[in-house]
């Protein structure tokens, strides 16, 4: 903090002399905390070893065997549960404060190697069969429970991505593009019932109070799913184009209220970009109807709607500042 | 000099450290209140997601209204000179409206004001690329005026990179054509010249009349501390005079003055951190720690001492210990240095952030490269500079 500022501010009688004091004395008596630079290196620490130990395991495998590997993961799987189990704050539906920093890393830990140890049966011995689905589902139910049991965010987002692949989606958001063509009808519609459900669940959230914080990691699954199926759909569906502005009208509208009861930025940032490339997508395909003359046009549209977006963006800014 | 007026962002950072303040509740929320009401910012700076959203909405008009002039009007200038002249015409029109927006509608960091500075530069420069030869030293010149005055007229920190990286390649540029000589001083004109940039900064970062370029500087002391170390890096020097300079070394050849090389590249990064440690600069521990992870490959690039995975292994396990003795070490704060969470973090943000984080992270297999993970928070001073989180 720049001292020269808050002494000015004291002359001109806007902070009281003990005040002052204090931010003096805070100043003086202010360390030098390294606290994020050695949890970097702890986490990197933590990401080589196991990386190291994978390959190691990966490259020794005939010497150990697959039982041995399980058992370890096993172990280690039970042993962070059992951390947790000890350690957690009692149950709540409200937000549970995590009772140390590494509660949560452990939790975190204990989930991926469950899901280490299914994956691991499944591609080795087979357990679930050709019942792909049953592989998914289980760990998606224990996934759900330990994200509401143990009050974890980062749970509950693989949880969300397990749901998803049970229903035929990868749904991070950085494969959403790559693993997806979405040239399969069956999956766009899947996505925007999944999309739909993950909205449903953010509303019920917050109206039953059932852990309502994780409201926001679901509508932002949901409304990203549901969007893009959209928009997929208009790309697909080559003959009802048009027939596709209806929902995502209807999906703009509907995060559109959300934004501005959440006062979300962030929410009416995507909406706005989303709606923006599926309206844009109908103009110019309505333009470019095999007339070349309308070129002008198409490039005045993008004008014309790109200082509209400025105005609107502002406009809501202020909007959601006043809130 | 600068566009903005002085007072205005006075004001401005008045609001950010009284905001400081309150947060450690070192003020009340009422003098918080007088303080914002008596300074009150008349800036207009929109929330980042609208800044975002302004930006790429900029960065669509412009060259759609480039594109329908050049439609309507393309015909009339049938030479490479009529184009020329038509860009830089055009590149100054976007530059006046940068100019105006930022001076009366006073927009400051607002998407608009970013998305007109780097187009009006790409303009310029594309337009001198396409159209005229140009030699690298004439390129990196142009580079380095046009983005110094950016920096000057506009306080950008990410400019200032520009500014800094073009200043480097100048000197690149006008050393090698030296001969034998230039090729090798190169790299101790290099880092002094980094050093000096650093210790240039160090002396004025604090000085009033230069406040408002703050984050530039802070970017600057970074690069340079960067720059000190790659120029002598053993790495660099030996692949980049193969590169450019023809040397033609086989592999496992040394370079001439090998050995002062691998000094400097294992003896920077261990001194970045004591000085660092020493003078409680946390811009320069975190630049230390990531060049002795430079460090690291270089040497496991030549000389491979064991397999990777045991080098993983042993080298995690190490990390976790030491770390873990350390954290103990410091739970009562030795020497001025403490490991306590910074209290001024917006925790409700940075979580949700996490949430996401891990969802994209374990979703995939893990890639068993070490390469990764070495993402150090020493470059979060840039983004635009005005995000105030470095």
């Amino acid at each position: 903090m720049n001292l020269t500022i808050f002494e000015q501010l004291h002359k001109q009688g806007l902070i009281s002399v003990q005040s002052l004091e204090r931010i003096k004395k805070t100043e003086s008596e202010k360390l030098f905390s390294i606290h994020w630079e050695l949890r970097t290196l702890l986490y990197l620490g933590v990401l080589l070893l196991t990386g190291g130990l994978g390959i190691l395991i990966y490259k020794n495998i005939d010497t150990i065997g697959h039982q041995v590997i399980l058992a370890l993961i096993a172990l280690l799987c039970a042993g962070c549960f059992f951390y947790c189990e000890r350690n957690k704050p009692p149950f709540s539906f409200e937000k549970v404060k995590s009772p140390n920093v590494y509660f949560d890393y452990i939790l975190l830990l204990g989930c991926l190697t469950l899901l280490t140890f299914i994956t691991y049966l499944q591609v080795q011995y087979n357990v679930f069969g050709d019942r792909y689905g049953l592989a998914t589902f289980i760990p998606m139910v224990i996934l759900f429970f330990c994200a509401y049991y143990f009050d974890h965010l980062g749970v509950l987002s693989m949880a969300v991505a397990n749901l998803a692949a049970w229903m035929g989606i990868a749904v991070t958001p950085l494969k959403i593009f790559k693993a997806n063509n979405f040239a399969d009808a069956q999956i766009i519609f899947a996505g925007l019932l999944l999309g739909g459900l993950l909205v449903l669940m953010a509303r019920f959230s917050i109206i039953k109070k059932i852990k309502s914080h994780f409201s926001f990691t679901y509508l932002n699954f949901g409304m990203n799913i549901l969007f893009i199926s959209c928009i997929a759909g208009m790309f697909h569906f080559d003959s009802f184009y048009l027939l596709w502005l209806v929902p995502l009208i209807a999906l703009v509208y509907y995060f559109y209220r959300q934004a501005i009861a959440m006062s979300s930025f962030y929410f009416m940032l995507m909406l706005t970009l989303y709606a923006y490339v599926g309206i844009s997508y109908v103009v110019t395909r309505l333009l470019l109807f095999d007339n070349i003359g309308t070129t002008y046009f198409t490039f005045m549209y993008f004008i014309a709607s790109g200082v509209y977006v400025i105005l609107f963006l502002i406009r809501m800014n202020k909007k959601l500042k006043m809130q | 000099m600068i566009v903005y007026t002085e007072n205005s962002l006075d004001r401005l950072m008045i609001n950010e450290e009284a905001g400081i303040a309150l947060r450690k509740q070192l003020i009340s929320k009422s003098e918080y209140d007088t303080v914002a009401a008596a300074h009150a910012v008349d800036l207009y700076r929109p929330n980042i997601f609208i800044r975002i959203g302004l930006f790429l909405a900029t960065v669509l008009i412009l060259p759609m209204s480039f594109s329908l002039l050049m439609l309507i009007a393309g015909g009339a200038f049938d030479s490479n000179t009529g184009y020329f002249v038509v860009c830089l015409i055009f590149s100054f029109f976007i530059y006046l409206t940068l100019e105006w927006i930022i001076r009366s509608k006073r927009h400051y960091r607002s998407g608009v004001d970013d998305a007109l500075l780097w187009l009006t530069l790409g303009f310029i420069i594309s337009a001198v690329n396409i159209f005229t030869g140009i030699t690298p030293l004439q390129q990196s010149l142009l580079f380095f005026t046009l983005s110094l005055a950016a920096t000057i007229r506009f306080a950008n920190s990410v400019m200032s990179s520009v500014m800094f990286f073009s200043f480097i390649a100048v000197i690149f540029y006008s050393i090698t054509p030296l001969g034998n000589i230039g090729k090798s001083i190169l790299p101790f004109v290099l880092m002094s010249i980094s050093v000096i940039i650093y210790f240039i900064v160090q002396i004025y970062k604090n000085k009033n009349a230069i406040r408002h370029y703050r984050y530039c500087l802070k970017m600057l002391a970074f690069l340079s501390l960067i720059t000190t170390y790659a120029a002598v890096n053993y790495f660099a020097v030996r692949e980049l005079s193969n590169l450019v300079f023809d040397l033609h070394l086989p592999a496992g050849a040394s370079i001439p003055g090998g050995w002062f090389f691998w000094l400097t590249t294992i003896l920077i990064p261990p001194l970045f951190i004591f000085r660092a440690l020493k003078t409680k600069d946390s811009l320069m521990l975190r630049t230390g720690l990531f060049l002795l992870a430079a460090t690291i490959f270089t040497i496991r690039y030549y000389y491979s001492l064991a397999p990777v995975e045991v080098v993983m292994t042993a080298g995690g396990l190490i990390l976790i210990v030491a770390t873990y003795f350390v954290i103990r070490y410091l739970r009562t704060p030795k020497y001025g240095i403490a490991d306590k969470e910074p209290e001024d973090e917006d925790m409700q943000d940075s979580l949700q952030l996490e949430s996401i984080v891990i969802a994209e992270t374990f979703q995939k297999i893990p890639v068993p490269g070490a390469g990764e993970g070495f993402n150090f928070g020493g470059g979060s001073s840039g983004g635009g500079g005005a995000s105030g989180e470095y």
